[in-house]
């Protein structure tokens, strides 16, 4: 280094860019986290009693955050896969995780295979005004006897002349007491193996569909979830979304999908934890400082940021490989494992610095916590990603 | 211990005064002078009957003696495989065989036990070596590999296979082979923790008959009564081991200094000693208490315990010796200092006596899983 170079310091305060998002990526972000910040954070609290309301839908209809990825031709903004991620980042800022939950479940789990496999009909009634918000979706997969194993499912969708006759029961259904329409994924092929399976588009309000049951949980209390009974649910045939038999394929496809947004909420939620708790570690003292100056302490802070960190970079750059056209499954099962998994951690150890604040509910690390745990879980479990990226390699 | 009695722990307290005013050698893992004033002590004869010249000890005063043993740092790698051919005698052996083997043991030989093949090793009984019987004796064909202190023992205790009927596990049977035999060559194999274990080749090796050790192909059952305490040997070991790599991380940390003080002091340290020093507890509380069960019930099996402490007590010591080394910084990764040994021990306890991998299994089988 020649003596007149200035001597390079390291500027922890700057922004940190990454190469997947442009400046209208970072606008669409600002836009995004002043809108909920304003128009959802203050109800947080009270929505963890009575769930969040419909018209939190059309509200970010009405801004165009329902559609950021959807094509302009449904009423969508048209953007790229990572606006998608900007959204599932950004959400974490209306402090509730159950908002968030029914809003990717709207954006990122219901949409993408209706557009995907839809047909034009099925796309105008149900995209264009899902993306107004004006409709509400939801997703059926999982049974009381079936969550794993996903072709367990025993949900029977009959053939009856023009028709199908749907009989069944699906569980921990996210918006399924407020959806207009369900995603439900069903046996139409005993015989037929993974090949047996048909997705169709049910109304909610059809004769024999039957909102059975409020699910109380741990976390994600702002979120509604359905126990649903099908009885003799009568559909036509153009209700079957997708091919018929593909079922099960167009539905694994879909949740690769879903775990990448997921883990890219995981790892902004751990992040704003992570901000959160170094504001209050900076507050609080005791022996005479701050709590943060312990040495411990700085140690937690420089783990939890090391974990975000890592998981942060796993996702964008599985979402570069997705958005490259890859259909790179066993990065995105990595990085749901890996997000999901230091999401809980990190949320666990700022309760633990908070100490006493932290078991109380006023302080909001707690509802983290509880919300967070649900993603070791949700979208396929722990396990279960494990099981996908070992068989990757052939064992 | 809260396990030991005024016996025990007078016991424990003279290993250890023998660990203080012995000159430990350093650079060998086995120094015969030092495991002859234990035999001089009547120490190995704990697990030898009276009757054999030994003390008649239980599964806790074997515990007691490896795990002080190893705390202290005395090299005597001999030891682990000597007690368990003790055990294998002390149950099967004719009258004659306990007489000389377990007098031996007492005495201060060591010895050796022979199972893992290149092709056997978490799977025992895919073991190939031949012993066929003929002429009164038996002609051993074959390998065995990863076999400890082959290379010092005056005898090797053969699990050999004597009949391809039935399953892998029927037919293998356990012959007494003597060192320097004919037909058998030791060759020793240079591994991270040195030369302590060999390959053994067998070509046409007559085994006398008087060799046989308990029944002919009984051997999987004989090996499988023998697993407490085995088990237990390696729990005891590597306890002692994370007790010794522990104090000498502590007494490094209290000494050095940076930044003004005494590493051990800041606080990130202090609270990972304070983690090892519980887990290490945790896991002596462990090791003691299936030991007791054992000494108990005498003839009853404790697979899911004796599992667990040989599992904990291994982990344990690894996690010892790294975090020590990493404690220690450069002087842990020097060999001026004991700590790259211990690790260099360690890392080898999770991989014998039944991998780790191993143990878990047999535990969770216990669950019905």
């Amino acid at each position: 280094m020649a003596a007149t170079e200035t001597v390079r310091k390291p500027d922890f305060q700057s922004k940190r860019k990454h190469f997947i998002f442009t400046d209208e990526h970072d606008q669409l972000r600002e836009s995004i986290r002043g809108f909920v910040t304003r128009e959802f954070a203050p109800h947080a609290e009270e929505w963890e009693e009575t769930t969040f309301p419909d018209e939190c839908f059309t509200k970010m209809g009405a801004q165009g955050f329902l559609g950021l990825d959807k094509p302009e031709a449904y009423g969508g903004e048209g953007g790229d896969y990572y606006s998608a991620l900007v959204l599932g980042e950004e959400m974490v800022h209306a402090k509730s995780g159950g908002l968030a939950m029914g809003v990717a479940v709207q954006t990122d789990m219901a949409m993408p295979p209706i557009l995907a496999f839809g047909t034009e009909e099925q796309k105008q009634e149900w995209v264009v005004p899902a993306i107004k918000g004006e409709k509400i979706l939801c997703l059926g997969i999982t049974e009381p006897d079936a969550g794993s194993d996903v072709a367990g499912i025993k949900t029977r969708a009959v053939r009856d002349g023009d028709d199908y006759v749907i009989n069944g029961s699906k569980t921990y259904i996210t918006n399924g007491h407020r959806a207009d329409v369900i995603v439900l994924v069903t046996k139409t092929d005993p015989e037929a193996g993974y090949d047996g399976f048909t997705l169709f588009l049910v109304p909610m309000d059809a004769p024999g569909v039957i909102r059975e049951k409020r699910l109380q949980k741990l976390g994600m209390h702002a979120s509604d979830t359905a126990l649903l009974a099908f009885q003799d649910v009568r559909v036509p045939s153009t209700a079957v979304l997708g091919q018929v038999g593909k079922g099960f394929y167009h539905i694994m496809w879909e949740l690769q999908g879903e775990r990448l947004i997921g883990a890219a909420g995981c790892v902004s939620g751990a992040q704003r934890c992570f901000e959160q708790t170094l504001a209050y570690a900076l507050e609080r003292t005791a022996f005479g400082r701050q709590i943060g100056k312990f040495q411990v302490i700085r140690h937690k802070f420089a783990e939890m940021a090391t974990k975000i960190e890592s998981a942060r970079q796993m996702v964008y750059v599985t979402a570069w490989r997705h958005n490259n056209g890859e259909y790179p499954v066993r990065e995105i099962s990595m990085a749901k494992l890996h997000a999901a998994r230091i999401a809980v951690e990190v949320a666990d150890e700022c309760i633990q610095i908070h100490g006493g604040a932290g078991y109380m509910k006023e302080y909001g690390v707690e509802r983290v916590w509880r919300d967070m745990r649900l993603n070791r879980i949700g979208a396929g479990t722990d396990e279960i990603m494990l099981d996908v990226i070992g068989r990757s390699y052939g064992l | 211990m809260p396990a030991l009695s005024e016996e025990q722990r007078a016991f424990a307290e003279a290993i250890r005064d023998f660990c203080a005013r012995e000159t430990i050698p350093r650079g060998e893992s086995h120094s015969a002078e030092l495991y002859a004033k234990l035999a001089e002590l009547g120490w190995l004869g704990v697990v030898v009957g009276e009757e054999h010249g030994g003390s008649g000890g239980g599964a806790v005063d074997m515990v007691v003696l490896l795990d002080e043993l190893a705390s202290g740092n005395v090299p005597v790698n001999g030891i682990g495989t000597t007690f368990i051919v003790a055990g294998a005698y002390e149950r099967f052996g004719t009258d004659e065989q306990k007489e000389a083997m377990l007098g031996g043991i007492a005495r201060g030989t060591v010895e050796a036990i022979a199972m893992s093949e290149p092709g056997a090793g978490s799977d025992v009984g895919a073991l190939t070596c031949r012993a066929e019987r003929s002429n009164g004796a038996y002609a051993v064909n074959g390998q065995k590999t990863w076999i400890s202190n082959a290379h010092i023992s005056d005898h090797v205790l053969l699990v050999a296979r004597t009949s391809r009927d039935g399953t892998k596990h029927e037919g293998l049977t356990m012959l007494e082979v003597p060192a320097g035999i004919d037909g058998m060559e030791v060759r020793p194999i240079d591994t991270m923790g040195g030369r302590e274990v060999n390959d053994l080749f067998f070509t046409d090796c007559a085994v006398p008959a008087e060799g046989l050790i308990g029944e002919e192909g009984r051997g999987w059952t004989q090996l499988m009564a023998g697993l407490n305490h085995e088990r237990l040997i390696i729990a005891a070991q590597a306890l002692g081991l994370a007790r010794r790599a522990f104090a000498d991380a502590l007494s490094f940390v209290r000494e050095r200094e940076q930044f003004g003080r005494p590493v051990g002091t800041f606080q990130a340290l202090r609270h990972r000693l304070a983690d090892l020093a519980t887990e290490i507890e945790c896991t002596a509380l462990l090791v003691y208490d299936v030991a007791a069960r054992v000494d108990a019930n005498p003839g009853a099996m404790f697979p899911r315990e004796a599992s667990m402490a040989k599992l904990k007590a291994t982990e344990t010591a690894k996690r010892a010796a790294l975090e020590g080394m990493q404690m220690m910084g450069g002087y842990g990764y020097a060999t001026e200092y004991d700590m790259e040994r211990h690790v260099r021990s360690a890392l080898v306890t999770t991989i014998f006596g039944g991998t780790n991998e191993i143990q878990r299994d047999i535990i969770g089988k216990t669950y019905g899983l």
